[in-house]
């Protein structure tokens, strides 16, 4: 599929700016049931830092929409379409996070902030996984159509947020150890599914065939005219045309910028909070952890193979084995004439 | 309830592109304003084309064909592109099967293509909306045009016709009589969205000739051929005859 980047920047810096939050909010509840709520500075400071991500992604993802005037209508067929079901969830988890801050800045009781902050968290966790199923619910894009999509989604947009909740922390003077502490782990299990994901799509196997799709039962079918003198729509959005080297060093740019990278500064900045001074890593870290991030969904975007290229001879083919014919379970293929 | 469809025979086909050249000429002018072209006169002409016909090579030499296969929205019975649609814009009519889209509703986030299998929806960028074969359902319920009229252009079009219309679950139409005795197929079937468009496939057919009549056709082009152009006979014996 083309990357597009209104797309990619919607879900990269909207997906940090829950992340921070939900980080955010997770330290004030845990603080609050220890009798230490964070300080109404770093929420007001971490809120409008998770609003001001999330706003840069709605601006990014305006323009992606031809006609964004009409975005209010997006809300209309939630029963069916994830993508409504994500543009009903984006405002009101916007909304509350900005009531919640609000609270914080105005020194409301903390439990009427806090109950404010477990719904906007949990819209948060919904919009995750509204964005991730968006492209996971795709049947015809296998590389997409698999739970490591919301879940990498989730997981990244968690580590991303958690690295800016520590900046948040380290720069509104709030010791940010313990969030440092919580963050490590999230982005190691981000690590770990997108792994896991990037090596499913190595090996997978796709049931779309050339020859299905034009309905001649016989392998050897080729296209040799796409009925077209040049590019058109079908050729251009569903091929990305990024070479096999680019696609590569995009992979090494992910592993150091979103995961390596990271967690270096991460680790760099442990000491110094352990010895109670206050660290300043968590900045870059988010900047840092925000290119990778932006870099995994080009990759991301590239590695989908839709199956509509099979009629415009750009479908990448399988990759892996086919699981009946490994277990048994269907005939072998006859051999070539 | 009826689910109108194209039925296209592929061993009638021969590829003239007359079936788009039709549809685009009728849906360009048409009321729902112009398909877009960038740059038709230029080195890369590109635009928003409903109907596309591809040419695949089938076999390997010498036992090859020629597959002439024209594509356009297969109206599926489950059609992904309308459940995916988040304003509603795309929808399936109930009263025959049409997938149309509201282009005053559609906000262009283009999620129906990605939904869709088999690449029959294209972004209008002049207008900003996704745009589809509509089964030209602004010709086939016109009163004011003649009774056979009433049918895609694409349809019209057809010089050999290899295009069928009909409403493919009447057990009693023209269109469902052609999938039974044709073995009607479905494009990716795999893709589960169910088609309505149904493929008729490529099969040998024979045809009776006797050997007296290629001798009087023969004897009909020679004297055709002497009548209007005046050289010998031994030229015309080159030409094949």
């Amino acid at each position: 599929m083309a990357p597009e980047f209104s797309i990619i920047l919607l879900t990269v810096f909207a997906g940090a700016g829950q992340g921070l939050f939900v980080f955010i909010f997770a330290a004030d509840l845990l603080g609050a049931i220890r009798g230490a709520p964070l300080a109404p500075d770093t929420v007001t400071l971490a809120a409008v830092m998770a609003l001001a991500l999330m706003t840069a992604g709605l601006v990014a993802s305006v323009f992606h929409l031809s006609h964004p005037l009409r975005g209010v209508k997006a809300a209309r067929r939630y029963k069916s379409s994830w993508l409504s079901r994500e543009a009903l969830a984006l405002p009101p988890a916007m909304g509350l996070i900005a009531l919640y801050g609000a609270a914080a800045w105005l020194d409301y009781s903390v439990d009427a902030r806090l109950a404010i902050g477990a719904v906007a968290a949990a819209a948060s966790l919904y919009l995750y996984l509204a964005t991730g199923m968006i492209y996971a619910s795709v049947p015809y894009i296998k590389e997409w159509n698999t739970a490591y999509t919301p879940l990498s989604f989730t997981l990244i947009g968690l580590a991303v947020g958690g690295m800016g909740a520590v900046a948040a922390l380290e720069i509104s003077g709030g010791g940010a150890l313990t969030m440092v502490r919580g963050v490590i782990p999230i982005l190691l299990a981000a690590a770990l599914v997108k792994w896991w994901h990037w090596r499913r799509n190595a090996r997978l196997f796709t049931p779309f065939t050339p020859h299905a799709a034009i309905g001649v039962m016989r392998p050897d079918a080729r296209l040799m005219d796409m009925g077209t003198t040049y590019q058109h729509y079908n050729t251009t959005e569903y091929d990305a045309r990024a070479p096999a080297a680019t696609v590569e060093t995009m992979r090494y740019i992910v592993i150091g910028a979103l995961f390596i990278g990271p967690l270096a500064l991460l680790s760099l900045d442990y000491m110094p909070l352990l010895r109670g001074e206050g660290g300043w890593l968590g900045a870059p870290a988010l900047v840092l952890a925000l290119t990778g991030a932006v870099a995994e969904r080009w990759l991301f975007f590239v590695e989908g193979n839709h199956a509509q290229n099979l009629y415009y001879g750009t479908y990448r083919g399988r990759k892996g084995p086919n699981p009946l014919l490994e277990s048994g379970k269907a005939h072998a293929p006859l051999p070539p004439r | 309830m009826p689910q109108l469809a194209l039925i296209i025979d592929l061993n009638k086909c021969v590829g003239c592109h007359a079936c788009a050249v039709n549809c685009k000429s009728w849906n360009t002018s048409g009321k729902f304003g112009p398909l877009p072209e960038k740059a038709p006169y230029g080195k890369t002409p590109t635009g928003v084309w409903f109907n596309r016909v591809q040419t695949w090579e089938v076999g390997t030499y010498p036992d090859v064909d020629v597959l002439y296969l024209p594509k356009s929205c297969m109206h599926c019975a489950e059609a992904p592109c309308v459940a995916v649609c988040p304003t509603g814009a795309s929808y399936k009519r109930a009263e025959d099967g049409v997938v149309l889209v509201n282009y005053d509703d559609c906000i262009g986030c283009k999620y129906c293509s990605w939904a869709c299998p088999y690449g029959c929806r294209e972004f209008d960028e002049a207008d900003g909306v996704m745009k589809k074969c509509t089964l030209c359902v602004d010709r086939i319920y016109d009163t004011r045009l003649p009774e056979e009229e009433r049918k895609p252009a694409c349809v019209l079009a057809c010089p050999t016709q290899a295009r069928i219309f009909g409403d493919v679950l009447d057990t009693d139409s023209a269109a469902s009589h052609a999938i039974a005795e044709g073995q009607g197929f479905r494009l990716m079937p795999e893709s589960g969205a169910n088609p309505s468009n149904r493929y008729l496939p490529r099969r040998k057919v024979k045809v009776a000739v006797d050997e007296e009549m290629i001798t009087v056709r023969r004897a009909a082009a020679v004297k055709s051929v002497r009548k209007s152009v005046d050289i010998e006979e031994t030229v015309i014996e080159d030409f094949g005859f």
